[in-house]
């Protein structure tokens, strides 16, 4: 099995949904990984992507807020957990620690 | 659940769709998402683009963890199963050689076969479709009516094509196309050319006709111009530039090259070498003016009609303006014309008339030959469903275990499936190869050029037919193969026998029917010419030697001295000379006063044709009643006529006696019978002999000369002929066919149909073999152990023999019950259009039979004969 490892745009999505904070559902994530990245995203990839992420524990989703946009459908707005706070951090720790390794001279 | 439509709202199947797939802990909030971004797509770019991507985001959630449908999530991820079913396919056509060799040649002979119908009937369906404006052209043709006779003709008075442009606003041009054909010399080099049109000045405009040097506009502006095409342009003026150069037309008339047009494309009805214009017959005709005659059969007459003007409408219009100019003319006649407009693109297939385009096919021909392709493409699918399903047995255990594994028949189906794609694609490249092998051969038998076949359109084709195939004869064998319970086979009691099985049983049948016909037709087609070539046409046709001159001058004044050259030979025995008169392919026509039964003149149109003295005899034609014309009778030329005895039939003549002294003609040309001559067939045996009248030569107006010679001896006469011929008209090419080559030319269609039946019936037997062997194969090996047991127990080689052939005999014999009633209507119908015709055959069908069954016999005699003659042992031992 993959374990918690996190994908590059599961990554992406996980620090999408902390930034959005209480409008974190998928639409409003799409459109935020569009602004930011210029990636275009399909709807139903990102809604894979927050279905493994909920199944590795590190988002959790709670139906709320219907809407006349929606058509008097709820949101499921997602909330990122402890446990994936602590993978995108340890990501980042990684990732600074890499960069660190880079001499400074190389890039001038 | 979603229901009821509303404005605004995305499409409500998709929607039910998505709630039927979509688990219901998901669904909410799924929905409220598309529904969202349906919105704003609804505003940003329209209701017909948020409406399909609603659809595809939907198919997009086809996804395992959104998907509840256990089955339905099996079938979500294809890409590891198309590469495990391909593999397994793979394996499969790998080691069952022997079936995959059957089925991959079977396949690729019926769509090479396929193919090359196909090349052949598109090639007939776009005849003159390159002519840009060719959807608004129309040729004039005419229905003739009088007392005694009335026909259709394609040509019609020269007058319709000048004057109704002038006169009929809807019409904005027209064109007159006539045949011609001349001796043309240009410094040495001298020949008679046949392939000759005489045209109007707006050939250029109407028609779409490249040219590569001269101004179309003014090509045929002036009386001696002349265009020609490249490949005349090189025979006579090599790499000189043709332009502005002499061509000497009939020794007589200097002709100047204005225009050079690119060779005309071959799938046209107006191909041409050379064009004249129309003009030129003024010098010819003197006086008479053209645009004063508006019935008759003289040219093809072409119209462009106005955008947008209705075929009904201008029907009508020629109709009223040809009555009006020569209404009066037609009723002094007593005769009626009726004018009707043919659609260009229709004509090459759809127009069989009278003095019609000689290079014209036949939808039927393009019917039977496209049932043709379509029948030995199904025999080769049902081929590969036979052996497909009866290679079952040795597939059993696999799908046993797949299932037993898990697979859904839906896999199971997807896999055969792929298994047939597989085949087809083999046999899609093998039969490119062969149709690319045998174009060359199909060029020749078909006289058609099949340039840059392989383009776009031929791809498209050949892609699908590929997919088709594969679908056709994959389906039945996947759907069969995949019903197999899995229990049963793995437990081995499993067995596909011969006999369980009907519709394979009916497959063989369709595939002996077919046989069988196509043997049957064969044999009736061979009959009939047989038939044709051996009927007493009421004249010698073989000793007969044709020389045509097209009535040259020099020809005629030479013509005695001529005759006297060829006499001195022992060989050659008569020598006639003839105007419009050689008895083969028909002959014109013309309106006269005849008297009837009850001593009335009425108006007939009738055969014509003009002879000399030593006619009858030259063609060794019987007398019947009367005399011939002779020397002796100086008057003839004036004051007599001969007729036929479908003449006296006609008119009501009681007798050939009564009919000598009947009249013909008034006033002064008023001539009388002398003499009735025996019916020969100056058409074709399609058609009835009808009334003819031979009429005098006067002077030495002849067209041809024929020649009555001991051909035995062929070789001599042959070199008489040219040594004659260079002695006394050493600037003339001389032109000689031989009449009986001639008859047979007659009949290439009849032949054409005999060759394309051989061809196929090989074919399709061929196929009906393989798939026979194939299952004879199988059938031989699942009954090893029942042909041991019997042998043990005393049973001969024969009986073994009887025993495994009976089954495949009874399918055979089927077969040909079905098949005799089919081939007999489908045969008496094509000969019915034969005025004179054998019946069907009757030993065709026994014939058939018998040939079908000894094939099947071959095919399955290796099979069966290895089964009865192998050690009892070896086959019942293991278990």
């Amino acid at each position: 099995m993959k374990g918690t490892n996190l994908g590059e745009f599961e990554e992406l999505v996980l620090l999408v949904t902390a930034s959005l904070m209480e409008e974190a559902y998928s639409i409003a994530i799409a459109d935020e990984i569009k602004a930011r990245t210029n990636r275009s995203v399909v709807h139903s990839v990102v809604h894979a992507a927050l279905h493994r992420l909920a199944k590795k524990g590190f988002v959790t989703s709670e139906l709320k807020g219907a809407t006349e946009s929606r058509g008097g459908r709820r949101k499921r707005i997602f909330t990122v957990t402890r446990a994936g706070m602590a993978a995108i951090e340890s990501v980042r720790n990684q990732r600074n620690q890499l960069w660190e390794l880079i001499p400074k001279t190389n890039h001038a | 659940m979603p229901s009821s439509k509303q404005i605004d709202q995305p499409p409500v199947w998709a929607q039910r769709f998505l709630w039927w797939f979509c688990k219901e802990e998901l669904y909410e909030d799924i929905e409220g998402d598309l529904y969202e971004y349906y919105s704003r797509r609804l505003q940003a770019r329209g209701r017909q683009v948020a409406n399909i991507m609603y659809v595809v985001d939907v198919l997009r959630l086809l996804k395992p963890y959104v998907v509840k449908n256990e089955k339905l999530k099996s079938y979500l991820n294809p890409i590891a199963m198309i590469h495990n079913n391909f593999k397994s396919s793979l394996r499969s056509v790998l080691k069952n050689r022997l079936t995959t060799s059957l089925n991959v040649i079977g396949l690729a002979t019926g769509m090479a076969s396929f193919l090359l119908i196909y090349l052949w009937i598109n090639d007939e369906l776009t005849f003159d479709q390159f002519h840009e404006k060719s959807h608004r052209i129309y040729r004039v043709s005419n229905s003739f009516e009088s007392s005694s006779e009335s026909f259709s003709q394609a040509p019609s008075g020269p007058a319709l094509g000048s004057q109704l442009p002038l006169i009929v606003a809807q019409i904005e041009s027209g064109v007159r196309v006539g045949r011609n054909s001349s001796q043309i010399q240009v410094g040495d080099k001298n020949f008679f050319e046949t392939n000759m049109r005489l045209a109007d000045s707006t050939f250029f405009d109407i028609f779409d006709f490249k040219l590569l040097k001269g101004n179309p506009e003014k090509a045929l502006s002036s009386t001696h111009s002349v265009v020609i095409t490249e490949r005349i342009a090189k025979k006579y003026f090599g790499e000189e530039d043709p332009i502005g150069q002499q061509m000497l037309m009939d020794g007589e008339h200097s002709m100047f090259v204005t225009a050079v047009a690119a060779n005309p494309p071959k799938n046209s009805q107006l191909d041409f070498d050379f064009i004249i214009p129309m003009q030129f017959l003024r010098d010819v005709w003197g006086s008479t003016n053209m645009d004063n005659i508006w019935i008759g059969g003289w040219f093809h007459t072409y119209l462009l009609a106005a955008e947008g003007a209705k075929m009904i409408d201008l029907e009508e219009k020629v109709n009223d303006v040809v009555w009006e100019y020569s209404g009066g003319l037609q009723d002094t006649l007593e005769v009626k014309y009726s004018y009707f407009l043919q659609p260009l693109e229709d004509i090459h297939l759809k127009s069989q008339l009278r003095y019609d385009h000689s290079n014209n096919g036949s939808m039927e021909l393009v019917y039977a030959f496209g049932t043709v392709g379509l029948i030995v493409l199904l025999l080769a699918c049902i081929n590969y469903m036979n052996l497909a399903t009866a290679n079952s047995i040795s597939r059993a255990k696999e799908i046993g275990v797949r299932k037993v594994n898990g697979a859904y028949r839906g896999h199971l189906i997807w896999q055969f499936l792929t298994e047939s794609l597989l085949l087809v694609t083999m046999a899609t490249a093998t039969a490119l190869v062969t149709v690319h092998l045998l174009l060359p051969g199909f060029q020749d038998f078909t006289g058609k050029i099949f340039d840059n076949y392989f383009n776009l359109k031929f791809v498209i084709l050949v892609s699908a037919l590929t997919l088709t195939v594969s679908l056709l004869a994959g389906v039945y064998p996947a759907f069969v193969l995949s019903s197999f319970k899995s229990t049963s086979v793995l437990k081995g009691n499993f067995r596909s026998s011969i006999k369980g099985n009907w519709v394979r049983k009916a497959l063989i049948v369709f595939q002996f029917v077919a046989t069988v016909a196509l043997l049957i037709f064969i044999f009736t087609v061979q009959s009939q010419l047989t038939f044709m070539a051996n009927k007493d046409l009421g004249m010698k046709t073989d000793e007969i030697l044709r020389i045509n001159f097209r009535g040259l001058q020099e020809v005629r004044d030479n013509f005695d001295v001529l005759k006297n050259e060829l006499l001195s030979s022992p060989n050659i025995t008569a020598v006639s000379g003839h105007r419009r008169a050689y008895p083969v392919a028909g002959l014109s026509n013309g309106i006269t006063l005849v008297e009837n039964g009850d001593g009335e003149m009425v108006s007939s149109s009738l055969y014509h044709m003009w002879v000399d003295p030593d006619y009858a005899a030259t063609f060794d034609m019987e007398i019947v009643a009367g005399r011939f014309y002779s020397r002796n009778f100086p008057a003839d030329s004036l004051q007599s006529v001969v007729v036929n005895e479908a003449a006296v039939r006609t008119f009501g003549w009681t007798s050939v006696q009564d009919a000598i002294g009947k009249r013909f003609g008034q006033g002064d040309r008023q001539r009388s019978v002398v003499g009735v001559v025996k019916d020969f067939h100056f058409e074709g045996l399609r058609k009835n002999v009808e009334a003819l009248r031979i009429l005098p030569l006067r002077g030495a107006r002849y067209d041809q000369i024929t020649i009555r010679a001991n051909l035995r001896q062929q070789e001599q006469v042959i070199a008489h002929l040219e040594n004659s011929w260079q002695k006394v008209l050493p600037n003339v090419p001389l032109e000689y066919t031989f009449m009986n080559e001639d008859i047979k030319d007659q009949y290439r269609l009849e032949e054409g149909f005999k060759s394309v039946f051989i061809i196929f019936s090989v074919i399709s037997i061929i196929i009906a073999c393989l798939g026979l062997f194939g299952l004879a194969t199988f059938a031989a090996q699942q009954r090893v152990k029942e042909i041991g047991i019997r042998k043990v127990l005393g049973a001969s080689v024969t009986t073994l023999l009887q025993t495994v052939s009976r089954d495949f005999v009874i399918l055979v014999v089927i077969a040909l019950l079905i098949a005799s009633p089919l081939a007999y209507f489908v045969m008496e119908s094509w000969l019915a259009e034969f005025a004179y015709r054998i019946a069907v055959p009757w030993w065709a069908f026994l014939a058939s039979g018998a040939l079908s069954l000894v094939i099947a016999m071959l095919a399955i005699s290796y099979q069966s004969l290895k089964a009865s003659f192998g050690s009892p042992i070896s086959s019942i031992r293991d278990e």
